[in-house]
């Protein structure tokens, strides 16, 4: 039998002992981002510690050294002080939302666009990638559907797919989730999240929010799962 | 009810794909099979509402629920197919990543420590603050209202109407940008009603007056051009070499505020060549020969020469051309009216058009604009205050709401004492950026309780509020627009979802009127329900549909309709003043304190200290506080400037490019230097915007110095924009 790009890609993972938990790692950091950036910066008193669990994990089982520094730093932050995520707030609203023109708009065709806009093609593209798995956003028309807590959401539920389908030895629809999580990110995600990354390292002085951009792109890499 | 994404966060796991379990938050599992591909194009038609001459028809082009682009509509006869370089710039409005998104508090005012917050929560905080208010008062009056111009659409009225569901309220009244010129032919004709600008293809002879079309009303330069192909000479006279007047055939750059001065020596000039049309005007004005004695008496060509800085050849060559060339239209513009005399000077230019019969003529009139069009239902507008509600008892015996000066408002909410103003409810307004004197706006709204701001965009305005509400654009909306400049009427359907959380003021008045129900039963008469369509249907009503040929607004869908009237107005010769006739001599002046005939009133004089003349006219890349904003316009013109003239400039050291302090005693703005000569060395030019991320406002100079007229007509006299003094230095 032929073996597929995604059967090898499988077998060098268990040659590498890869365990599933480290699937599970990565899967809850790209939620855990995902609910970051969604629940916005009212809620970060309930969004940093799952944040900085998921990154710790994943530090701890093979992330990069640098980014040891980055989930230290967001742990520091865990027992603010309610001035302090008050604080934290305002600055992820200054950054992300508004009402100011935000300093790092989180969405994808704002970057990418030849319109610096919103609801662009990319927009489009990222709409059609969620349609091939029968999903919308539930805030289609309204919200940009390339928001970045859509996409991480999107890349996890690919992972989760990949992963059950591998714990169901359904090799061939583990192939499929993970060459599409591929796919999308390298059309996708790859393509704005180190701009949008700077964006925010230029704008703020928040320990946190730096920290919190470094761990963003190292966690939406495709190569951290290879 | 639809869950909102933050409802639906901690609620049970959603869909999921095949066997695995996942908790979808901001995804869902489509229904429909999956379709990827594009979806055909769909148009839908607008109309732009912004407070703007040309009111264009447009066309929405609309995929897969995503504005792609907008084009001007094929089927507005006015119009015709194009938009300005405004229009053409909407996509951008619409898809900014700057755009207001969600309700959002601010805490405290002005501190940018904002807080998202949810439209339920924004509705409850808004809510008890009015409901405090009015128990702490037993009134709603602490709370002042200021909406005019963002958005024109006649929907939008329904903020308005979301005051009057609450009760008596403290409502800034009046206008400012026309109202003189409004009143001066309220008093002339009884009121403003100027030719179809379609019609001026028949002139053949032009004189704007005040009047830069090239910026402010594109599409009227098409019909200019093809009386100018048939003939007719253009005439533009304006302190400022403006586009326009480089399109002229004879450019006149006048003195500021000298209009009248013109107008007379023109008139006396025509009087003693008997270019008069005795026929027209005797039979169809009172006063008139009370006016030829006082031009007799009073003026002559080289007073007029003296006063306007117009050689006296060119007042006789332009005085024989417009009374003997007929017909000929005058196009009076809204700046030239913006002095302490500038109202009477518009009442001079009506007499000059009397006075040759180029009034109620195709071809001729004193074209200054019309309301003619805009007799809608006003459905959303109108509510009756809830029982019991305790009003302010005015000059008439009569209790209602309490109107404040909109020209002066810094300091009429500052004035009000029984009760004080404690609230402020800002829709389709930017005082921040647009009032007069910005110092003391800047400290008017920091004297407040609370302040509410509806808009798109993080202005002036917004960055001094409590709670910042997100407003639609037009394309996420159902409205009807009219003009008043052009006869049509235009449907404006929606186009597109909202985005974001935005809605238009009547939603919002709607959500207004739960919550305070709910807190307190009758405390708000706002209907709770209707589709943003119906709401649009309830502003048609039989006198519309007969001025349109329609007998329902869906008929508009399939294009704009021109008003059934005739293209000259006043040509049935029914003036609407208490004579019935032109009043050439108005009592009703006289009464207000204003000289009964069309005579010389004295222009304001420059102060030693602040020698020279700002003037801070419309700009060519935005309207007031809009568009400039815009990426496009931040590179197409990326800075503000001052223009100086040269022989001014070389005065006060100053060079192309310097950054230059311009101050009087209110306050000063530091800008830079464009040596030109399109303006005289009696005025410097800096147009009013506002730019992205910039504090610039030329309104820091600006005192609310009221113009002669628009009481009559507006409640309030306008600004005198244009009698602003300053002196200048290097910075």
């Amino acid at each position: 039998m032929v073996q597929t790009k995604g059967e090898v890609f499988l077998m060098r993972e268990c040659a590498e002992q890869r365990t599933l938990e480290k699937y599970q790692a990565k899967i809850n950091l790209l939620l855990a981002l995902s609910r970051f950036f969604d629940q916005g910066g009212e809620q970060l008193p309930k969004t940093l510690e799952p944040l900085n669990k998921a990154a710790a994990v994943l530090v701890q089982s093979e992330g990069p050294k640098e980014l040891e520094s980055a989930v230290k730093i967001l742990e520091e932050y865990l027992n603010s002080s309610p001035e302090v995520y008050q604080a934290l707030t305002y600055e992820f609203n200054r950054l992300f939302v508004g009402p100011a023109a935000p300093k790092a708009p989180p969405y994808e065709s704002v970057y990418r666009s030849a319109e610096g806009l919103v609801m662009q093609e990319q927009t489009l593209a990222v709409r059609k990638m969620y349609l091939r798995e029968g999903l919308h956003s539930q805030e289609q028309g309204h919200e940009p559907d390339d928001f970045i807590g859509t996409e991480l959401e999107f890349m996890a539920y690919l992972l989760s797919r990949a992963l059950s389908s591998q714990q169901e030895q359904n090799l061939s629809a583990a192939q499929y989730y993970l060459e599409l999580h591929r796919e999308f990110c390298s059309k996708h995600m790859e393509q704005w999240v180190e701009a949008f990354a700077q964006a925010i390292g230029r704008s703020t002085d928040y320990p946190l929010f730096t920290a919190l951009s470094k761990i963003l792109v190292a966690g939406t890499q495709s190569s951290f799962c290879k | 009810m639809k869950l909102s994404r933050r409802q639906f966060i901690g609620g049970t796991a959603a869909a999921a794909a095949g066997a695995a379990l996942f908790n979808f938050n901001l995804l869902t599992k489509s229904v429909t099979a999956a379709d990827d591909s594009l979806e055909e194009m769909k148009t839908f038609r607008n109309v732009c509402p912004r407070n703007c001459y040309d009111t264009c028809g447009q066309i929405s082009y609309v995929q897969n629920g995503i504005l792609k682009k907008v084009e001007g509509d094929p089927k507005h006869g006015y119009t015709n197919g194009k938009l300005c370089l405004k229009g053409y710039t909407y996509t951008r409005r619409v898809y900014s990543p700057d755009r207001v998104k969600y309700p959002m508090k601010q805490t405290p005012r002005g501190s940018g420590n904002w807080t998202r917050i949810s439209w339920d929560e924004a509705m409850d905080t808004i809510a008890k603050k009015i409901l405090e208010l009015k128990s702490r008062y037993g009134s709603t009056l602490p709370i002042c209202f200021n909406k005019y111009s963002g958005n024109f659409g006649i929907v939008h009225y329904g903020a308005e109407g979301t005051m009057s569901s609450i009760g008596y309220t403290t409502r800034a009244l009046g206008t400012p940008c026309w109202p003189a010129g409004i009143d001066a032919q309220t008093y002339d004709f009884g009121t403003l009603y100027s030719n179809d600008p379609e019609d001026m293809v028949n002139a053949k002879y032009l004189i704007l007056w005040g009047q830069n079309a090239a910026w402010t009303a594109i599409h009227t330069l098409p019909f200019i051009n093809k009386a100018r192909e048939r003939g007719a000479k253009l005439v533009v006279i304006d302190p400022v070499l403006t586009s326009t007047a480089s399109k002229a055939d004879l450019y006149i750059q006048i003195n500021s505020s000298t209009d009248g001065a013109l107008a007379l020596g023109m008139a006396r000039y025509i009087l003693d060549n008997n270019w008069v049309d005795w026929d027209y005007a005797r039979n169809n004005s009172v006063g008139f020969d009370e006016w030829v004695d006082y031009l007799k008496t009073n003026i002559t060509l080289d007073w007029a020469s003296e006063k306007t800085g117009v050689p006296q050849d060119i007042i006789r060559e332009i005085a024989r051309e417009y009374a003997t060339t007929k017909p000929a239209s005058m196009w009076v513009g809204y700046g030239m009216q913006r002095h302490i005399n500038g109202g009477q000077n518009v009442r001079i230019i009506d007499a000059l058009g009397v006075m040759t019969g180029n009034v109620g003529k195709s071809g001729g009139g004193v074209n200054y604009g019309h309301l003619e069009t805009w007799g809608f239902s006003y459905n959303a507008m109108v509510n009756p205050a809830p029982k019991g509600s305790k009003g302010f008892i005015g000059p008439d015996g009569k209790e209602g709401d309490r109107n404040i000066n909109m020209n002066n408002f810094a300091h009429d909410v500052m004035a009000q004492n029984d009760p004080p103003v404690k609230m402020l409810w800002l829709a389709c307004r930017n005082p921040g950026s647009q009032d007069p004197d910005t110092n003391a706006i800047e400290k008017m709204f920091a004297a407040m309780e609370f302040v509410v701001t509806v808009d798109s965009f993080f202005n002036k305005t917004v960055q001094m509020s409590d709670i910042v509400l997100p407003a639609t654009t037009h394309f996420e909306d159902w409205d009807v627009m009219a003009s008043y400049w052009h006869y049509w009427i235009g449907i404006n359907q929606r186009a597109i979802d909202p985005l974001y959380e935005s809605k238009s003021d009547v939603e919002i008045a709607m959500l207004l009127s739960e919550k305070m129900n709910a807190l307190e039963p009758g405390s708000c008469t706002f209907p709770t329900s209707g589709t943003p369509e119906e709401w649009a249907a309830k502003e048609f009503n039989p006198g519309i549909h007969s001025l349109l040929g329609i007998s329902d607004y869906r008929e508009l869908i399939e294009g704009p309709r021109k008003a059934k009237m005739t293209p000259a107005s006043w040509a049935d010769g029914k003036f609407r003043t208490p004579s019935k006739k032109i009043e050439i001599h108005s009592d009703l002046a006289e009464k207000n304190g204003l000289p009964a005939l069309p005579v010389w009133v004295e222009d304001m004089k420059a102060p030693e200290k602040y020698p020279i003349r700002l003037f801070t006219p419309h700009p060519q890349h935005g309207l007031h506080s809009q568009f400039q904003n815009l990426d496009w316009m931040m590179t197409a013109n990326p800075e503000p400037k001052v223009e100086i003239h040269p022989v001014l400039a070389a005065k006060y050291g100053i060079s192309e490019g310097d950054k230059v302090k311009i101050y009087n005693d209110l306050g000063s703005i530091i800008v830079k230097a464009h040596l030109t000569r399109t303006t005289s060395p009696e005025v410097i030019v800096s147009y009013e915007a506002w730019y992205k991320d910039s504090n610039f406002n030329v309104n820091y100079t600006l005192k609310a110095t009221p113009s002669d007229m628009g009481k009559q007509a507006t409640g309030n006299n306008g600004v005198a924009f244009h009698d602003n003094f300053v002196t200048i230095e290097k910075a």
